[in-house]
């Protein structure tokens, strides 16, 4: 962990009470807690695209929404560059917004159906009042609309969202993001809503504009795509971080039970390597109050007698492949 | 003779926009005990196909033409009370898409499989309760979970409760629509398994129907490649993974990133455009808009028939790709 990294984030939690009824409450003092996100630590370096891969409710939406401070953290600390930015007031992070942006899993809900092509890619340089004219508002929005190979892009700034194929829309949100050119980009599972055929180009998209923005946090379920698109890959299981590595490392030297599993699970397309069996069992636990302990304990085929009573802390177990487990590594 | 042969379905939506063409001349045939993958984008007609198999298109569904032969039997002749009583669910049953959300939260999950089994057969109740929770155990849910409610059972559980509803009647063969699509990849993996024991346990065909390739990689025997309402590739598996001839079928293949690369890609693959609409199909080959080796005969012709390309492995493309051996 370097100090130069662009986000740093320290012990961070977020918990979501769970409403209880008055009887319930009354018998019980006991407050539940889903917790989302419990005491997770990492870095994503400038330049560098983080892919974060755990299955559904693990928490890595949340954690993605906690980067940018779109809901707030229970405690924990996040630093972009130089700012810790947990502390920072509505005003004091104004400066700092059009500096993160973030890209929504779903093209067909994140796009307002009133708004022209030109008015949702134009909006962040009107919020963050970056732009003059009206003039200056198209002008940038025709260049960033050429960069998503939107072209001619007269032919697109007037229409309105139903008039665009799924991955025409998720290129629209991609501009929007990118139009800015910010620092830090979230991308909450930006492919998984739309065809495989049309998936590539988005990736591919995203890639080239590097140029536009330093780093990206990659969310998804899919551990295939991460192995291509991103630069290290932390796995996440049940609010907690389990594994990070560089994605070759991760997929030739997978070292958590978990990610084991979880790359035994996923499908290969050629049906001349079929395996059955994977090793795991059991199903995910509930989130609510876990006990403390290793998350994985009642899957794990490996588990031992000092997994049911102590979590393990992610270590660093050389050249910053970091793994969370009591097993001889 | 194979145990479903299909000719010439078509079978058209009514809107209010014009008449949609979701499945336009398909030829489909299932062999006895084998398992079938049926692979398109969304809209292509997968769905379609599957639900007019059981004669269960919605009300604006329209069967324009199409053979069906089950067994042998021609059960498209049949009227909806003998097909009822006889084939669906008797012979060809189906787990739907999102089946997931499919159970009724109001019964326990035990009466609702026990009701498809008295739909069909008459027993009593007694006997068909313990023909359901034998059937959980089968698919490897505790039979005693059958008295608690949907809501009580996880996502992988709901679907495995749908699987034995599918099984209530013993049916020879069974359509899987997106069968794990919505699970996570490690309860996805346990039911491709579940699966793959109850074809080989039960002596079951199954159609699989699914969008993910890598899915029907893993549990089919037979692919069919589905495209804007026709099916233009089909063939033995390994067949089509080792040797895809029409384009379309190259390039759903090679848009699919594989975890066990030695290297990472620097670009993905994807295939240029979008599927045409259904409304107004375009003319010639329906592909034509999207392919790299398009000519006028594919612009400007009827769309190309089904030839063989070898043994078991036939396309329909006017310029397929060379085979590589």
């Amino acid at each position: 962990m370097t100090e130069e990294a662009l986000i740093r984030v320290r012990n961070l939690r977020k918990l979501f009470p769970v409403r209880r009824s008055l009887l319930s409450s009354i018998f019980s003092s006991e407050s539940l807690n889903i917790h989302a996100v419990d005491n997770v630590s990492f870095d994503i370096e400038e330049d560098e695209v983080l892919g974060l891969v755990g299955e559904s409710g693990c928490g890595k939406t949340t954690l993605g929404r906690l980067l940018i401070r779109l809901i707030e953290p229970t405690s924990g600390d996040i630093y972009f560059r130089d700012t810790n930015i947990t502390k920072l007031s509505r005003s004091e992070m104004k400066p700092l917004r059009p500096k993160m942006q973030i890209i929504f899993q779903d093209p067909y809900e994140s796009l307002n159906p009133r708004m022209t092509v030109l008015d949702l890619v134009g909006e962040p340089l009107e919020v963050n009042d970056l732009i003059e004219s009206e003039e200056e508002k198209s002008g940038k929005v025709a260049e960033i609309l050429e960069h998503v190979r939107m072209t001619p892009p007269e032919d697109f700034m007037f229409r309105y969202p139903h008039e665009l194929s799924g991955g025409q829309r998720q290129r629209i949100a991609v501009a929007r993001a990118l139009i800015i050119h910010p620092d830090f980009v979230v991308a909450d599972e930006p492919v998984s809503m739309l065809d495989t055929s049309t998936r590539g180009e988005i990736l591919n998209l995203m890639m080239e504009l590097r140029g536009l923005t330093r780093s990206y946090l990659f969310i998804t379920h899919e551990l295939a795509v991460a192995r291509h698109f991103c630069d290290r890959i932390a796995i996440m299981y049940l609010g907690r971080i389990m594994e990070v590595a560089k994605s070759d490392e991760i997929v030739r030297n997978p070292v958590h039970p978990y990610t084991r599993a979880l790359i035994e699970a996923t499908p290969v397309p050629d049906p001349s390597s079929r395996k059955e069996k994977v090793s795991i069992k059991g199903e995910v636990l509930s989130p609510i109050n876990p006990p403390r302990r290793c998350r994985f304990f009642t899957r794990c085929l490996a588990s031992k007698e000092i997994c049911s009573r102590l979590e393990p802390e992610l270590v660093d177990i050389g050249g910053g492949h970091m793994v969370a487990c009591h097993l001889d590594v | 003779m194979s145990l479903l042969e299909v000719s010439d379905l078509r079978v058209y939506y009514d809107t209010i926009k014009g008449v949609v063409k979701a499945v336009d001349g398909v030829e489909f045939k299932v062999e006895g005990s084998s398992s079938v993958g049926l692979a398109g984008e969304s809209g292509c007609g997968k769905t379609t196909l599957g639900l007019s198999l059981l004669k269960l298109l919605p009300s604006n569904g329209i069967l324009e033409s199409g053979k069906v032969y089950f067994d042998g039997r021609d059960v498209y002749s049949l009227g909806e009370k003998e097909f009822r009583e006889k084939v669906r669910w008797k012979q060809i049953s189906m787990i739907f898409q999102g089946a997931m959300n499919a159970l009724n939260p109001v019964f326990k999950v035990e009466n609702q499989i026990a009701e498809s089994i008295l739909l069909h057969d008459r027993m009593p109740v007694k006997e068909s309760l313990q023909i359901a929770r034998d059937l959980l155990k089968k698919v490897d849910i505790d039979p005693e979970m059958g008295r608690h409610y949907p809501h009580e059972f996880s996502g992988g559980m709901r679907q495995r409760a749908m699987i034995a509803m599918a099984l209530a009647c013993n049916p020879k063969l069974v359509i899987a629509d997106e069968p794990t699509t919505a699970l996570d990849v490690i309860v996805q993996k346990q039911l491709m398994d579940l699966l793959r024991r109850l074809k080989r346990e039960m002596n079951l065909s199954l159609v699989v129907i699914s969008h993910d390739i890598s899915v029907l990689a893993e549990l089919c025997d037979y692919l069919n490649i589905m495209y804007a309402g026709r099916i233009v590739e089909w063939g033995e598996i390994n067949e089509i993974f080792e040797n895809p001839v029409h384009h379309y079928t190259h390039g759903l293949i090679s848009t699919f990133p594989t975890v066990h690369d030695k290297e990472r890609k620097s670009t993905f693959e994807f295939i240029p455009g979008a599927p045409p609409n259904l409304l107004d199909p375009p003319l010639g080959c329906r592909f034509h808009q999207r392919c790299p080796a398009a000519t006028d005969v594919c612009r400007n012709e009827p769309p190309p028939q089904m030839k063989k390309v070898t043994g078991s492995h036939y396309v329909a493309c006017h310029h397929p790709r060379e085979l590589s051996i």
